[in-house]
């Protein structure tokens, strides 16, 4: 089998539910959402039971085996769908899964995750508390530390961009070992899964996504149980977590910015076979046409990157150069596409009547808003071969 | 099935083959057959060597393959055809124009042609001779618009007489024949249209001129001239109870051609940027090896970056369109937006490639300058860019229309 655009009939039939609960559960109270800068108790258990929360998660630890990234992408489109701002605020582990699967004993992957598969908060979730600035996951930007003290290690810095960050209860810190002396700064760096909620310092006010909330959180003086730090003495290991992690970073999102721009498309083309002007439909205005033409035919190859991001993240090769590929068309794309759709719509869509102007500000906003620039391996691009 | 994009085991073994014979044949004639105005002594011998001709490429030959695939398995034929054709225009884009068969003609005669006329006209082709033949459509007049076309015919005893002129006829001067059409009356629109096959030397046909052109130079674009041309009646395309049958059932057969055409048109472009990326990849590569810290070096590379974001994503919305076909499913909008973004994508790339380049860039011993110029009619032929977005928009709306 190989080479296809489709997915199973099995996949199709848990995208069309997908597809069914946004339409009805999402999209009509996109603004309250907003305005709660939260997802409600209701909505959350709603995703809890789809199982749209524990989607990186394998069998043994609730989630599913036959649901692997390129479901998830497909998931997460659908979601991002009814409302981009929901599916930036999923609860349950997220990416934090990811490292964890990837680095974690077999103890503590059951520890950390399982509590996800039936959570006792529908709210529950993990987060990253990994960028520091806007230089993003370098290891040289990383200034947090982490020191050893008897059977746990004590944190000391803080962080930015935390996805959730004054409430996640698995935030997984990456943070340099004062004591390593390890010749790759990656190596210097571990992960850490915090026990509980770190404190806020700061909550973000940013311009678009507000239903996820991001903070500054402080680290100083936090202890971690050993048992909680993940194993990656190996030379090597923790940059492959990291890169891995990123991959499913970069890429939900970017699928998340598919569904934006998908919603943001239909939205405006139905607005143009409905608004009239000069005695016509918007739509037979060939400037407006053409323009539509564009911005579907950017959304449909947009979509086919970031399929193809989640097969290679499935494959395990070449993982973070297709995600990156598909997060930096994404955002460029969904952001020109949500501006247009904007336009479409004239005076009315700069209004609030209508959501074109808040997955506007969406777009913009989701994929710089956690701080996790990778910074593009410049000799890697350099042999790219296509 | 699943969502997959790994190459089967054909779609490598196209890419493969393809990729050799444009990296041996090709690629290495492409600068001088640009400068011959015509292909290379050398890459002609290799197409009679390897009997390769249009044949493969438009799917002609494919046309034998059972409707139906076997249970459970999927045709592949256009998205094999679409890896090849990548490989052939990232070595010459007129390569895939200069091997020998019956080109753009060939699908009409196959498609619409009687058994004999099927025989009569692809008989010709055999793969020892270098023979073409050509497909007339466009007119001074009647460019986008070609169901405006001018060129009349008119029966006449035993024969239908030609009159009017075809321009852009990729290989119109050589051709052993050309699929011509022309009109009963303008005023009839599709209705009055009749398709001729018009043999080299009928007398009344001529070529005037070969145009010269900002690219695709190595590539015959004739104009073709009829003056009260006679046409044997047997040379009617499908015969009169041909188009008695169509004027019941439409014109669909004639724009479905376009649905497996503009995707192969799209890969092409693919090639000629993919060309360009790789070109412009090695130069920063050697250029800078010793300042990769400059500014402009990490410049370079992020535009190569996203370069290569852009053909990716061309590259996979043809195949997309490809696999629609593949798979008999409609793909009409498909193969359209395929087309658009690819016909833009490569002006970007190119472009910028020639940038990175600078002044090396302009030069006319180097392949980038040949691969701006050759690139520009990819989002004009087989549908400009605009009438791919008239064609996109209306399907984006047809539910809205009456």
């Amino acid at each position: 089998m190989s080479f296809s655009f489709e997915a199973d009939e099995d996949l199709e039939a848990i995208v069309e539910a997908v597809r069914g609960f946004a339409a009805e559960q999402i999209r009509p109270q996109l603004r309250e959402l907003e305005e709660a800068r939260g997802l409600t108790a209701e909505l959350a258990e709603a995703l809890v039971e789809l199982g749209l929360t524990t989607l990186p998660l394998p069998e043994a630890l609730g989630g599913s085996d036959d649901l692997d990234a390129r479901a998830e992408a497909l998931c997460v489109e659908e979601i991002a769908y009814g409302d981009v701002g929901v599916a930036a605020a999923i609860p349950g582990p997220g990416s934090a899964a990811v490292a964890i699967l990837a680095a974690g004993s077999e103890a503590q992957q059951r520890s950390l995750l399982v509590p996800f598969a039936e959570p006792s908060d529908p709210l529950l979730c993990g987060t990253l508390a990994w960028a520091e600035g806007p230089c993003g996951v370098e290891p040289g930007a990383i200034e947090a530390t982490c020191t050893r003290d008897g059977d746990a290690w004590v944190l000391a810095g803080s962080k930015r961009y935390v996805l959730a960050g004054g409430r996640a209860q698995l935030p997984l810190v990456l943070a340099r070992d004062t004591s390593s002396k390890a010749a790759d700064p990656w190596d210097r760096l571990k992960l850490l899964a915090a026990d509980g909620p770190l404190a806020a310092e700061d909550p973000d006010r940013t311009m678009g996504v507000w239903t996820a909330d991001y903070a500054t959180v402080k680290l100083d003086g936090v202890r971690v149980p050993a048992a909680r730090v993940l194993d990656t003495a190996q030379p090597g290991t923790l940059r492959e977590v990291v890169e891995r992690t990123l991959a499913h970073v970069k890429l939900t999102q970017a699928a998340a910015l598919v569904g934006c721009a998908r919603a943001a498309c239909d939205y405006a083309f139905n607005y143009a076979t409905e608004r009239q002007a000069f005695g016509q439909y918007l739509y037979e205005f060939q400037a407006l046409a053409f323009m539509m033409a564009d911005m579907a035919t950017r959304t449909d190859g947009l979509r086919t990157l970031v399929w193809e991001a989640a097969w290679a993240f499935d494959r395990g090769e070449g993982a973070l150069a297709s995600a990156l590929r598909a997060h930096q068309q994404a955002a460029e794309l969904s952001v020109s596409i949500t501006s247009d759709a904007v336009q479409i719509l004239g005076g009315h869509g700069y209004l609030w009547d209508h959501p074109v102007e808040k997955w506007m500000r969406d777009a913009r906003t989701l994929s710089l808003v956690d701080g996790l620039t990778v910074p593009l391996d410049r000799a890697s691009t350099l042999t790219l071969s296509l | 099935m699943a969502i997959e994009f790994e190459l089967s085991k054909g779609m490598r073994t196209a890419r493969d083959m393809a990729r050799m014979f444009a990296e041996t044949y090709v690629r290495p004639y492409a600068l001088e057959s640009d400068q011959l105005c015509g292909p290379h002594p050398k890459f002609i011998e290799a197409c009679k060597q390897f009997q390769l001709g249009t044949g493969q490429l438009s799917g002609v030959e494919g046309m034998n393959e059972p409707k139906a695939p076997k249970p459970g398995k999927i045709k592949e034929g256009n998205r094999m055809r679409l890896v090849a054709a990548e490989e052939l225009a990232w070595g010459d884009a007129t390569a895939a124009l200069n091997m020998p068969g019956p080109g753009l003609g060939g699908p009409p005669v196959q498609f619409t042609g009687t058994p004999e006329q099927r025989e009569r006209f692809m008989g010709v082709f055999s793969p020892e001779t270098y023979k073409f033949g050509a497909y007339a459509l466009t007119e001074p007049g009647a460019g986008s618009d070609a169901k405006n076309l001018s060129t009349l015919c008119r029966k006449e005893g035993d024969a239908w007489v030609l009159n009017g002129s075809k321009i852009y006829i990729t290989n119109g001067k050589r051709a052993e024949w050309t699929v011509v059409f022309a009109t009963l009356d303008p005023k009839l629109g599709r209705a009055g249209h009749r398709a001729f096959v018009v043999e080299k030397g009928t007398p009344g046909f001529s070529c005037p001129k070969v145009e010269k052109k900002m690219g695709l130079r190595a590539s015959e674009t004739a104009e073709q001239v009829f003056e009260e041309c006679r046409v044997p009646e047997g040379n009617l395309l499908g015969g009169e109870a041909h188009y008695e049958a169509k004027a019941k059932g439409g014109f669909k057969t004639a724009m479905k051609t376009f649905d497996a055409t503009r995707p192969l048109v799209a890969i092409m472009a693919v090639g000629i940027a993919r060309a360009a990326y790789e070109i412009a990849r090695d130069w920063v590569q050697e250029t800078y090896s010793l300042s990769q810290h400059t500014h402009r070096y990490q410049r370079l590379v992020d535009a190569l970056a996203e370069m290569e974001q852009e053909i990716r994503m061309a590259r996979l919305l043809s195949y997309k369109a490809a696999y629609l076909l593949d798979r008999e499913l409609p793909n009409a909008k498909e193969s359209s937006m395929s087309k658009a973004y690819a016909g833009t994508m490569v002006q970007r790339v190119t472009s910028r490639a020639i940038e990175i380049l600078g002044p090396e860039g302009v030069r006319e011993n180097r392949l980038v300058e040949k691969l701006y110029r050759d690139q520009k009619v990819y989002d004009i032929f087989e549908g400009t860019g605009q009438i791919q977005r008239l064609v996109i928009s209306r399907r984006l709306f047809a539910h809205t229309r009456g």
